[in-house]
């Protein structure tokens, strides 16, 4: 790379030490100012001394703080009372340990000590007389004669994880039917409540830019069996209904005069999704951030999410209150091991 | 949800967010609540009843005080603020290793 041209630079020349890197051992000494300066010395010691004295303060302020500001009933109050109880708490701690820290580095004495390291291994004698004693054990057990209590050993061995294993998959649950995760209580005809309020929903009321929380008819604590029930058919039946200007909306399939109903579980990890903004027709996922177009079947546009929100198709009754038609089309929440597009 | 459980206010899409609403007028909220300014959803009076919106209110009006832990980030929850505590804390025990480390000039 050098030629006669360039100007050589040999600063830059690396020049390989010839028997490895030679011990550059301890730098040189370097007084501290107190080793020198008896001023400077005279001066840690004071600091340390406040600091110390810091402490004292800090601890007869936890003791004044504890009976000056009890906690009260008010946020106020807690919040004045864990304020002056944690500084004091700092103080009495800390000036301690700063105090002794700053001790040790400038008043104690700054020698250098040595410790060489020892290798670690053990000498030939000790290693062969446990390799012996191993040797010994093995032959005084006669493993390899009786293969009766060899056999019996192995299963023995091989059962063990067995009591640890099983409670800890009977604990995951005695129900393992996974066929329930394919349908929510949404049937044709079921009506659409208002979440937590459980009101029935009259399309009409539904004004444009409207949101509403919804859950199905008969999702109601009076109707079910239990509360694990109703966490548990909340947790896939929850919708949310937004209502946009007929217009915006790209396919109107399953919609209701521009309301449209779609799972309120995110199709990336299952939070709720519910951040709607109206202008933009974009559902937000709290979580990660997926964004979902709500005037364009909840198609992803943004975010971790792999698939649109499942669609809750709606129509009305006699009566003008919004009901569905259908389940969902296909399993809410994010994709399992088994789902068939 | 937009605001957050504390009304703190929170980020949505492409830049824009979602205000506090810890320092506005209760009427200034109960005519947001039905109207949906900008990217907000309107809430009527299906939706949420006028005795719903002024437990909201009512809500909004109990978090002023604050939390009694102490310090918060809006309320965010206990993983974004702890996460927080953890980075300064963990900061200063960093800084104080390297103090106790370093040699005394």
């Amino acid at each position: 790379m050098s030629t006669n041209d360039t100007p050589r630079h040999d600063e830059l020349v690396v020049t390989h030490a010839p028997e490895g890197v030679v011990d550059p051992g301890l730098p040189p000494h370097q007084p501290r100012l107190g080793d020198t300066d008896p001023k400077a010395s005279k001066r840690s010691e004071r600091i340390v001394a406040a600091l110390f004295g810091l402490s004292v303060l800090g601890s007869i302020g936890v003791v004044v703080a504890y009976f000056a500001f009890p906690p009260g009933e008010s946020v106020s109050s807690i919040q004045q009372s864990n304020m002056f109880l944690g500084l004091g708490l700092a103080f009495c701690f800390a000036g301690i340990g700063f105090g002794a820290v700053h001790w040790a580095k400038s008043i104690m004495n700054d020698h250098e000590k040595v410790e060489e390291r020892h290798p670690q291994r053990s000498s030939d004698e000790d290693r062969a007389a446990a390799v012996e004693v191993l040797k010994e054990g093995a032959a005084d057990s006669g493993i390899a004669r009786r293969s009766a209590l060899k056999g019996g050993l192995i299963t023995a061995l091989a059962l063990l994880p067995l009591p640890v294993a099983l409670p800890l998959i009977g604990n995951v649950g005695a129900d393992w039917d996974v066929s329930k995760f394919r349908h929510t209580m949404w049937r044709r005809g079921t009506r659409l409540m208002t979440d937590p309020t459980y009101r029935p929903i009259r399309a009409a009321d539904v004004t444009i830019g409207s949101v509403v929380h919804v859950i199905p008819e008969g999702l109601h604590h009076d109707e079910l069996e239990s509360d694990q029930s109703f966490m548990d058919e909340k947790a896939k039946a929850v919708v949310l209904l937004v209502r946009l200007d007929e217009r915006d909306l790209k396919h109107t399939e399953g919609s209701y005069h521009g309301i449209v109903a779609f799972s309120k579980i995110c199709t990336h990890v299952g939070c709720p999704v519910a951040l709607y903004e109206q202008q933009t027709h974009h559902l937000l996922c709290p979580c990660h951030q997926s964004t979902f177009d709500v005037a364009d079947g909840a198609k992803v546009v943004f975010g971790p999410a792999k698939r649109a929100l499942p669609q809750l198709p709606i129509t009305v009754d006699d009566e003008g209150y919004l009901i569905a038609t259908d389940d969902f089309s296909e399993p809410i929440g994010p994709s399992f091991w088994e789902r068939v597009k | 949800m937009c605001h957050a459980a504390s009304g703190a206010g929170g980020a949505l899409t492409q830049g824009k967010y979602a205000p506090s609403v810890l320092n506005t007028d209760p009427a200034a909220i109960y005519t947001a609540m039905a109207t949906g300014p900008q990217s907000m959803p309107v809430f009527n009076d299906m939706t949420l009843t006028p005795e719903e919106k002024r437990d909201i209110i009512a809500f909004i009006d109990a978090q002023k005080e604050g939390a009694p832990g102490g310090l918060d980030l809006g309320q965010i929850g206990p993983v974004g603020e702890g996460m927080w505590a953890f980075i300064v804390g963990m900061g200063l025990l960093i800084a104080c290793a390297v103090w106790i480390g370093a040699k005394s000039s």
